[in-house]
């Protein structure tokens, strides 16, 4: 028994071994792994393949593709800094959107609603595919503040497949609040 | 030379195919292995690396254990060693195809083609691409070694060739559980191709290579506990022949290969043509092929939750026989049957080859994505130890890759979550994994922990590194949390600021000072039944001259009083609020108090404490 502990001893000692080779493999540092935040206020009106807004893209948007626009889910959000003024005199929010063919082709019109901070904004539809700019006035009492939630809602979308597991609705383009 | 050229020809081909596979990162299992072998520093974490159980009770200390402790140990966190060491055991499992073909066939050529058509397969992609799956791989290596050895002893009877199959047969376990069914294809060998009466004395022994398969088994199967899981569930049933079809079609072609249905009736046509004579050598050499093909594949036949392409590694080198036995007799039987041939592989190239490309592919470019966020990770960790990470920017895509095996710890973070409601647009979450539970996190939750710098966020962008987000996350979360929390203030928060009047005096233990008047916003009711209730705090200062009286009023009408008696106490109060109220969008709320007063040494006017306002 005693030459079988000394065996199994040293076996563990030479794997032991082995492996204290590469010790422990802390992390290197490595600055261009990480792309430092760069300070600066959040924008009145985001661009969806702008890499300095993506964090403004709080849900709901797929990917970027084609290097300028991004998929949409069902609902979506955006936060925006409210533009100069806007808590006194209010502003206006306009989202440059495409309804694609293939979701008001098969499930028919599709109706966009906007929540600015909680206020809901009116509706609008769309009944052929194309470009749109959803555009509304926000009144002054619903852009207190550093920044806004502005939530959209669209009540058609092509539910996840097997090939594409996004639920796809519209095209987005930009989102922003401009002073009136 | 040609002897070189023959065994140097099927890794050429494999390298021609497969070279992606030396350019792809880890991903999935390969996170937990990775972590396993990291945590041995002593004996004691070294043996629990080594056969601690995981998964479904697997203890496979070669294939996964060993090999990822030390190519770990040595090059770290870095894949490309690892494909190596996969590449140069297929390639050795290879020419061991060949060598074990030309015996079972009686010709080289055949040898050589069924290694080409076994690596020219699409069922090799997650074997060469995927470390965590080397068990396959390692598994055919000591499959077709023991049984070479075995074709080595019964031509020779050296005591050699005898020893190395033992020692390659129990070295198998240690790969995977499947090599319990080597005694099955030793037995079948013996018997089938090389022709032995397995009854006669000096070939009994054959029957030995079951007792450690029958101990590994019970071992297994009674003295290793397993997580119960769906995914894993055996069952022995009906679904058994539906199981064995769907592994049959995915071992000839990919998903909607037409040509399916074409390779597969003719490789059957010719194994019945083999098998016509039930005497012959043919018969037996065509009964080993199948038989190869089955046997390895009973092992996972009653796993009907998962059905994995992987599993195929070992079972097809029956088939792969079978295909380069036809593909010689058809050569050698006229131009007719050459032309058939040349049309039988233009079809299986012509699918297999865009498939493994597109395979090699998908591995190679979303395990990219999978280091680009680790190395992130890695930095974040480096740059703010002990912190819990919020990633932005994982769709369907990314988190297939990993983020269900926890990369986090590996990268030296603390927990990994995804930024609230990120986890709407994943629908690959698996449920035997935890689902998304563990990953998600509330706004509110995400919001507390970065305000108090437990968190970094980390933005994922598809092809670049990962972005530090966190001021920006903090500002837009902040938003959200309150746009969520209109008819509630918490006058002690610093989120709600932006609701409150101008002159509340600044936060004071989780609470707030107000002057001699007050005022602060609130989404207005949404019924007439709603109330405001009102939370604060009869500093015994306040209450030193007597009671306080404050007076409420909501969008400019009184709605009541309330009188605080009680020093040293907290206070609650509640008001019913005018119907025409309900609806609006913002009322405005104002307080005032009876009585003001001055602490020594502070010059501020203070009337009293309070803590929370909502309208519910």
């Amino acid at each position: 028994m005693r030459r079988l502990n000394n065996g199994a001893s040293r076996l563990c000692c030479v794997i032991l071994l082995l492996t204290g080779i590469g010790g422990c493999k802390r992390a290197k540092h490595d600055p261009e792994a990480l792309v430092p935040e760069k300070a600066g206020p959040l924008l009145s009106a985001v661009s969806v393949n702008d890499p300095a807004a993506s964090a403004q893209l709080v849900r709901g948007f797929h990917a970027l593709e084609a290097g300028s626009w991004r998929w949409t889910q069902k609902q979506f959000e955006v936060a925006l800094k409210p533009p100069p003024g806007a808590a006194e005199n209010g502003a206006r929010l306009s989202f440059k959107l495409n309804v694609p063919e293939g979701v008001v082709g098969k499930y028919g019109p599709v109706t966009l609603t906007a929540t600015v901070n909680g206020l809901m904004l009116p509706s609008e539809t769309y009944p052929k595919s194309g470009d749109y700019v959803y555009a509304q006035d926000v009144p002054a009492t619903a852009l207190k503040g550093d920044a806004v939630a502005v939530q959209f809602v669209s009540d058609k979308a092509i539910p996840p497949t097997a090939e594409d597991q996004r639920e796809l609705s519209l095209i987005a383009v930009s989102i922003g609040l401009t002073p009136k | 030379m040609r002897r070189l050229l023959y065994y140097a020809l099927p890794p050429a081909v494999c390298l021609a195919l497969f070279w992606r596979t030396l350019f792809t990162w880890f991903n999935t299992d390969d996170f937990g292995l990775l972590w396993l072998a990291s945590t041995a520093h002593d004996p004691s974490s070294l043996a629990h690396a080594l056969f601690h159980p995981i998964a479904q009770g697997t203890v496979r200390i070669l294939s996964d254990r060993l090999f990822y402790l030390v190519i770990y140990s040595l090059f770290g966190i870095a894949a490309a060693p690892f494909h190596v060491a996969i590449l140069l055991t297929w390639f050795a499992t290879l020419g061991l195809a060949s060598a074990v073909g030309t015996r079972i066939t009686g010709s080289r050529a055949a040898g050589l083609v069924a290694a080409l058509l076994w690596t020219t397969s699409k069922v090799m992609v997650s074997p060469l691409a995927w470390a965590a799956v080397y068990e396959v791989v390692l598994c055919s290596f000591f499959a077709l070694a023991a049984l070479y050895a075995r074709i080595r002893w019964l031509d020779t009877r050296a005591p050699g060739w005898a020893a190395t199959e033992w020692i390659l047969y129990i070295l198998g376990f240690g790969a995977q559980e499947s090599m319990v069914m080597y005694p099955v294809a030793a037995l079948l060998y013996t018997w089938a191709v090389a022709g032995r009466d397995i009854r006669k004395k000096g070939e009994r022994g054959v029957f030995a290579l079951f007792i450690p398969a029958a101990v590994f088994t019970a071992i297994h199967a009674f003295f290793i506990p397993k997580v119960p899981s769906e995914i894993y569930r055996i069952a022995v049933d009906a679904r058994l022949p539906v199981t064995l079809s769907m592994y049959l079609r995915m071992a000839v072609g990919p998903e909607h290969y037409a040509s399916r249905k074409i390779l597969l009736p003719t490789l059957a046509i010719f194994a019945a043509w083999r098998m016509r004579r039930p005497a012959s050598r043919e018969f037996g050499a065509a009964l080993f092929c199948v038989g190869w093909f089955l046997l390895w594949l009973v092992p996972v036949l009653p796993l009907p939750n998962h059905i994995s392409e992987y599993y195929l590694t070992v079972p097809l080198a029956g088939l792969a026989w079978l295909a380069g036995w036809a593909a010689m007799a058809a050569w050698r039987s006229g131009w007719v049957a050459r032309a058939g041939l040349g049309a039988c592989l233009t079809l299986y190239l012509v699918n297999a080859l865009p498939a493994i490309r597109n395979g090699t592919s998908w591995y190679k470019e979303g395990a990219a994505r999978m280091r680009l966020a680790f190395r992130g990770m890695q930095e974040a960790a480096f740059e703010h130890p002990d912190t819990m990470v919020i990633f932005k920017g994982v769709d369907n895509d990314l988190f297939k890759m990993g983020f269900q095996d926890n990369p986090f710890r590996l990268a030296g973070v603390s927990q990994g979550f995804l930024a609230p409601g990120t986890e709407n647009g994943i629908s690959v979450a698996r449920a035997d994994l935890g689902g998304l539970s563990t990953l998600t996190i509330s706004t509110e939750d995400a919001l507390r922990a970065v305000e108090s710098g437990r968190a970094r966020v980390l933005e994922l962008p598809t092809d670049a590194p990962a972005r530090d987000v966190t001021g920006q996350f903090e500002i837009v979360a902040r938003a959200e949390f309150l746009a969520s929390r209109r008819n509630f203030v918490d006058a002690g928060r610093p989120e709600y600021s932006s609701r409150l009047g101008p002159s509340w005096h600044r936060i004071e233990n989780d609470d707030r000072w107000m002057p001699k008047s007050a005022t602060l916003q609130l989404a207005g009711p949404s019924s007439p039944a709603e109330r405001l209730y009102v939370t604060g705090f009869g500093a015994a200062e306040a209450l030193a001259s007597g009671p306080v009286t404050l007076h409420f009023q909501v969008a400019g009408r009184d709605v009541g009083t309330a009188t605080i008696t009680q020093p040293g106490r907290p206070f609650q109060c509640d008001f019913g609020l005018p119907a025409d109220l309900t609806g609006q969008y913002l009322v405005e709320v104002a307080i005032q108090t009876s009585r003001t007063f001055r602490a020594p040494g502070d010059g501020r006017e203070l009337g009293m404490i309070f803590g929370t306002f909502a309208i519910r």
